[in-house]
Order: structure tokens, then sequence, then C-alpha cells
């Protein structure tokens, strides 16, 4: 059938909404194969519709020929594009350096996109700012933190800690402190901390 | 130093410095205060350290520890009574700011101007009588320094003038004479001052007051302290009276205040809303059936003496009379329809009377949020008060206060849909079984004559049993002492009115062979000043100080002290000793 192809790409991003699926290269080049054959049908009837070799019929076949090209094309470029928001998603939330897993998904034009958007985001992060200064980090607090702090638990000993304005804090197992967001994230994870 | 003007000399000190560390007492009122005042720091981003203490040495410990990193500390409900330079020996650069309800105020803290700040109201300072301050410290060092010039010209003139001499000496006859009247009468001001040991207001009404100050002031932070007041109460720290004008002085005012805003904003159901009513003193009775409420409450258990085989025969004639049908008594509360609830609560206050049930009604206040029970600040306080000192997870202490702080926070969380009083149920579910321990422990007490009346006072030791669990803070102790002494004078026909009762409980785990040692007063101690002021613990320190009997006076509430258990005899034969001469 026509256009199956396409649509069978638009699904497959459609089935897995979290990750990005392998670049289905075969399924794309399949779909290629199936424009540039519409594309000849096309030319041929034209040129016997223009010799007079055919009914005036004909004329609607090669609308309906072309209407599946530009089909085709449509669900391409949505697929394509569709990986690029992931992509560009993943910048967010995870930073520069992509895992290994995701990186055997995406195509060699993919992964040149992508470091060529890393590329723009800092030079526009270090534009930032007055000049000078190294610039605002767009990446941290995505949502907009409702404090400044976080009232944190400590259900470990630990030593001094430094916070990142110079203010020391002594944590001991059963305390309870508010610290600054950013500072005790890693805390947090090393399992030192627990948020209240 | 007493600082009258919370805001400016104590919360606006702390918002410069933008960190401090808070060190609470295990008592609801302190975690009550704690919540306001961390709520207070949240919202002007001061950073801030919590931690719980227990004791003097805890206390002690914790200073030494984080007085490298903090240097402003302030004390919720511990640290006043005893002088904070001297037993903590802090580095000079700490300065401590008291909030404790625990009276009298040690004077050292009171006359030290630099690093020791108590906070207290200016009607309350007048009330505390603390002597002058050139009647407690001698002006020693110029005295001194007079002196020795004075013996040294002495030593010179001597050979030339012999009459000089005798001045001289006639003088300094005359100065000793003076300073002997003079530490006479500095040791009358001490006895007077530190006789009696009180409760005064409740530091989260402090708190609260001083959040209203600031325009900051919440449904939720009232709530906070109106279970601080009522945790007094509940605990008999203060008086009817005191705790009456407190609700009516100073918490109706707030409590009206919010209601009305609450009523503006109808659409808003989840909104907490606090209202100030009459309310059956029955203890958990809206969580709980009406019989075992009624079995569980000290006044009703000690007229109708349930622990007597007629007494359990005498509740249901009582239920009778009341018109009140067993079914309806043994049934959760809460299942009751909303007709039959009003009737019986109707029908307990009209009836009390012919009863001689004093004090069935007290004014109180109750808090109800979104579609869940409602629930009464008493029995908040109760729940509160048996989860600080309970260990129902099996932890240390510290954990139990973090436990009692975040069950506070879910009930209080003005988040949508995050308000959560689960928690607040689980610990009514405690405090019934901590409940029916009391009740027990009291009638095996009374049935096998456990209270022995030793002359001066009365005194229980505690038997080992499963039960032994609950008995360990001031809390749990107290609540049984007061019961088990009303229970026991109306056994014994008011014959012992007016001895106080000594509880022993003997201790586990660390502290395996000691007591811990809980006094309060007698039953017709009349209120001075409008405190229920308690001579126990002085009682207690001058046994110390007679006697070299091993205790640790570690807690901050004099009246509970620890002691070990070859000495107990010892020990309360000296206080037999003491409390006779004060009689």
């Amino acid at each position: 059938m026509l256009g199956e192809q396409a649509l069978n790409l638009i699904k497959e991003l459609e089935r897995n909404p979290d990750i990005i699926p392998p670049y289905n290269d075969d399924l794309m080049k399949r779909c290629i194969e199936e424009i540039k054959s519409l594309y000849q049908q096309n030319i041929n009837s034209l040129a016997e519709l223009n010799a007079g070799r055919v009914g005036a019929e004909h004329a609607s076949l090669l609308q309906a020929r072309h209407a599946a090209i530009e089909r085709t094309k449509r669900c391409m470029l949505a697929y394509i594009y569709h990986r690029q928001q992931r992509l560009k998603r993943y910048r967010w939330d995870y930073g520069g350096v992509l895992p290994s897993t995701i990186k055997v998904c995406l195509c060699e034009a993919e992964v040149r996109w992508f470091h060529e958007y890393c590329k723009n985001l800092a030079d526009f992060q270090s534009g930032l700012g007055e000049s000078g200064s190294c610039g605002v980090d767009l990446t941290v607090n995505m949502e907009p933190p409702k404090s400044l702090f976080v009232q944190v638990m400590c259900v470990k000993d630990y030593d001094e800690f430094e916070t990142s304005d110079g203010t020391r804090y002594l944590l001991k197992k059963n305390s309870l402190h508010s610290l600054p967001r950013q500072d005790c994230e890693h805390l947090i994870r090393q399992g030192i901390l627990e948020l209240v | 130093m007493f600082i009258q003007e919370f805001r400016s000399q104590f919360y606006e000190i702390i918002k410069q410095k933008k960190h401090a560390l808070v060190l609470v007492n295990l008592d609801v009122d302190a975690v009550c205060a704690c919540k306001i005042l961390l709520y207070l720091f949240e919202c002007d981003h001061v950073k801030f350290s919590v931690l719980p203490v227990s004791g003097w040495k805890e206390l002690r410990d914790t200073v030494e520890a984080h007085s490298d990193q903090n240097k402003m500390m302030v004390l919720i409900n511990c640290g006043g009574t005893r002088s904070l330079i001297d037993t903590i020996t802090p580095p000079d650069d700490v300065v401590f700011f008291i909030i404790d309800s625990h009276r009298p105020f040690d004077l050292d803290n009171v006359f030290d101007d630099e690093r020791v700040k108590i906070l207290a109201k200016r009607e309350e300072i007048d009330d505390l009588n603390c002597p002058p301050m050139n009647e407690i410290y001698y002006p020693s060092d110029d005295e001194s320094e007079e002196d020795g010039n004075s013996s040294d010209s002495a030593v010179e003139r001597s050979p030339t003038k012999k009459r000089n001499r005798m001045a001289d000496i006639e003088q300094r006859v005359a100065k000793k004479q003076r300073r002997a009247r003079w530490n006479k009468q500095r040791g009358d001001h001490l006895w007077n001052y530190y006789e009696n040991s009180w409760y005064s207001v409740s530091s989260a009404l402090c708190m609260f007051e001083l959040a209203h100050d600031l325009s900051k002031s919440t449904a939720e932070l009232l709530w906070c302290a109106v279970v601080g007041v009522t945790s007094q109460y509940v605990d008999g720290l203060i008086t009817d009276e005191r705790y009456i004008s407190t609700c009516v002085d100073r918490l109706r005012v707030h409590v009206k205040r919010f209601n009305h805003l609450a009523d503006s904003q109808k659409n808003l159901v989840d909104r907490l809303r606090i209202s100030f009513d009459k309310e059956l003193a029955l203890p958990l009775y809206r969580h709980w059936s009406l019989y075992s409420s009624m079995e569980h409450d000290p006044s009703i258990v000690c007229r109708l003496r349930l622990w007597t085989q007629k007494g359990a025969r005498d509740m249901h004639h009582f239920l009778a009379d009341l018109g009140l049908t067993l079914g309806d008594c043994q049934q959760l509360f809460s299942a009751l329809s909303s007709e039959q609830r009003k009737d019986v609560v109707a029908r307990l206050q009209t009836n009390s009377d012919k009863y001689k049930l004093t004090s069935t009604v007290f004014g109180s206040f109750i808090a109800s949020a979104g579609y869940c029970n409602s629930f009464n600040a008493a029995d908040f306080a109760r729940a509160l008060g048996v989860q600080l000192e309970v260990a129902c997870t099996g932890e240390s202490a510290e954990s139990n206060f973090f436990s009692a702080l975040s069950t506070m926070s879910a009930f209080l969380d003005t988040r949508q849909k995050r308000r959560n009083p689960k928690l607040v149920q689980c610990g009514i579910e405690t405090c019934k079984t901590f409940l029916e321990a009391v009740v027990r422990e009291v009638y095996v007490a009374i049935n096998q004559n456990h209270v022995l009346p030793t002359g001066a006072f009365l005194l229980v030791y505690m038997s080992q049993g499963p039960d032994l669990r609950f008995f360990t803070g001031r809390h749990s102790i107290a609540s049984f002492a007061r019961f088990l002494l009303r229970a026991f004078v109306t056994a014994s026909a008011n014959k012992f009115n007016g001895r106080p009762l000594v509880v022993a409980v003997p201790l586990s785990g660390a502290y395996d062979g000691w007591y811990e040692v809980l006094g309060i007063m007698p039953l017709n101690t009349a209120d001075m000043d409008g405190h229920n002021k308690s001579f126990i613990g002085r009682a207690f320190d001058r046994v110390c100080d007679r006697s070299s009997v091993r205790v640790e006076r570690d807690h901050f509430d004099s009246c509970l002290i620890r002691l070990k258990a070859e000495d107990r005899g010892r020990f309360f034969n000296a206080l037999q000793a003491v409390l006779e001469t004060v009689a």
C-alpha cells in the first residue's frame, strides 16, 4: 500500500514516547525509494498525457500519486523533527555529554547537529551577563524553585560542610538543616541527607 | 539580660547574621515553637540547623561541637534555669537567645549583658521578682584592692601612729561585719528567688506573637501556638485560670481574625479552620468510643472508683442515669449520628453536677480541614507528647522529635492535597495504648498498695513490666503520677491530701540500674501568684548538696532526676529530712 512505510516511521516514534528509538535507516531508504518510483511513474504518465495517448481520466491518477509523495515526505520530516526535539530535550536534561546508550541510536547527521547545538548554546550562555563574567548557566533551575533553601535531614554522620556562600555547617546524624538547593544535591544523592 | 522587643532585639539580629543554630528541648511546646520559628526563618531566607537536646549534658556537647560553625544559638525551652556560661563554657563570641518557659531563670543568665539574652514579656519581668544586681554580686574588686592598700599602709605607718592603727582595725572589722551581713542577705534573696520552680507562658505562644508582629501569622502557625498552650494545660504545668486567661486574652482574638478570613473565602474547603468552643474534658473521645474514653479520664475514674469491682457497676448506673445506651457508648464516637453526638455531649454537660464531677467541660480549640475528622487541641497535644517520648519505631529520642515535627508539618501543609492527618491519627492510636497502660498501672498500684506513705511524702516504685516502655519521659511519668496521686487520695478518703508524690521508674538499656525519679506537688497545693509552683526540684537539689548520693540532674525540669538504684534508700531518707524541715 502506498505510504505504509511512512506511517510505520511515525508509529515507531509514537510507540516509544520517552526514548529515542534507533535511527531507522532501512525504513527511511524504502520511503525514499517509494517517492522515487512514484515520481518516475508521474513523469511517464505526464509524457503520455501530453502526447495524447491516454484519456484525461489519467490526470486525477497523477494528482493522487503526487499527494502520496507529499504525504510520505511530510511523515519523514516529522520523524526527523521529532527526533531532533527529543535530542534537544536531552541536552537540557542531561547536559552536553550523551550517554553511549543514546549515542548508538543516532545517525551521523544527528550527532553532528547535536554538537553544533551544544556549541551554539555554550556560546550564547557565555555571552550573557556582564562582560568578563562567565555567563549564566541556563540549564539549572528549569522550574522556578519555590525557595532558595531546602530543608534536609541528616541521616548519617558527616564532617563539616561548607556551602557556596561560605556558611559552614556541621552535619551530624539526626539534625535538620536548611541548605542552598544546588549545594546539597550531591549529598542527597550520596544518601547523607534526606529531603524533608 | 532580658529582651523585651522580640522583633528588633532578637529576630532582626538573627536575620542579619543569616545563620542560626536552634536547640530544642523534647516537649510539645518546644516542637510547636520550633515549627513557628522555622517558618519565619524560611520566609526570610535565614539558614538554620535544628538539633533536639534532651538534657544539660547533651546541650553542652552540642554547643561545644557546633560553636565553631554557629555563633547564634537559639535555645527553645531549655537552658534558662542554670548558668549557661558556667555549665557550658562556650567560646566568647557565641551569643545565646533563650526562649524558655521554665522558671525561675538563673540570675547569672539574667545579669549577663553580652552573651545571654532571655526573651521575656515586660509584664512578666516584674512578676519574676529578680533581686537587684548589687545584692547578688558583691562589688568585689574595688573592695579587695582597697583592703590591700589599707593593710599595706597600716604596716608602713604602724610604728609611728598607734591610734591610726586602731582605727584601721576597727574599720576592717566593720567591713567584715558589713560583708557578713550582706552575705546573709544575699543568701536570703537567693533562697526566696530559687525556692519554687514553675512554668510560665508557652514558648510557642511567644513565637506566634513574634510572627504576628512580623505580619507573618497564618492559621497554621496559630494552631501551633494553640497546641503549645494546650500541652501545658494537659500536662498540668499551668493552672486552669492561667490557661483560660491565655486562651481568652491572647488566642481568641487571632482565632476570630482567621475565621473571618476563612469565611470570606468559602470556596476553599481545604483551608484550616480553628474554632474556640466548649469541649468535653474526656481524653481522645472524638477518636474513641465514649465508654473507653470515660474509663481513661482521671476525674471519672476517681469519682466512680473504677479500680474496685463496684466501680464498673457504678459506671453502668452512671450511664443509665445519663440516659445513654451502652450500645451508643461502646461504638466509635465518630460513628454516631450527629444528633446523637450533640445529645450525648449535652447530657454529659448538664448532668455532671449531679455526680459531683467537676470540670467535665473546658474551653478548647478545635481544628478542622477539608472533610476529615476534626481534632481537639488537647488530643493533638497528647498525641504529640506520646510520640515524643514513646519510641514507636524503637529509635532514639532525636528521631522521635523529628517524627513529631513532621507530624505537625504534615498536618499543617498548606499546599493542595498534601495536608495529611494520617500521622496524627497514628499518634492518637499510640496515645490510646499509652492511656490504657497508665490506667492499668494506676489500678495495680492502688489495688496492690504500691504507694508507700513515708512521713512527709508518698513514694511509689514502679515495677518492671511490659508497660514500662511507655514511661520514659517527663510527660508520661507526670501523667501517671498525677493520675495516681488523685486516685490514691480518693481511695484513702482524702487522708493524704497534703503530701507530695514521688515516683521512681526503673530504667533499662544504657541506664540499667538507675531510677528516673519525679516528684509532684500535693493535691491541695494552693496556687501561688497564679502559677503551679513546685518546691520539689529545690528539695532534690538540697538532698544532693547534703548527701553524696549518685544522682544525675540532667533534665531541664528540676523535678525529674536520675538516681542510682543502690543509693535510693539514702536518697529518700535525706529527702524525708529535707521535706520535714520545710514543713
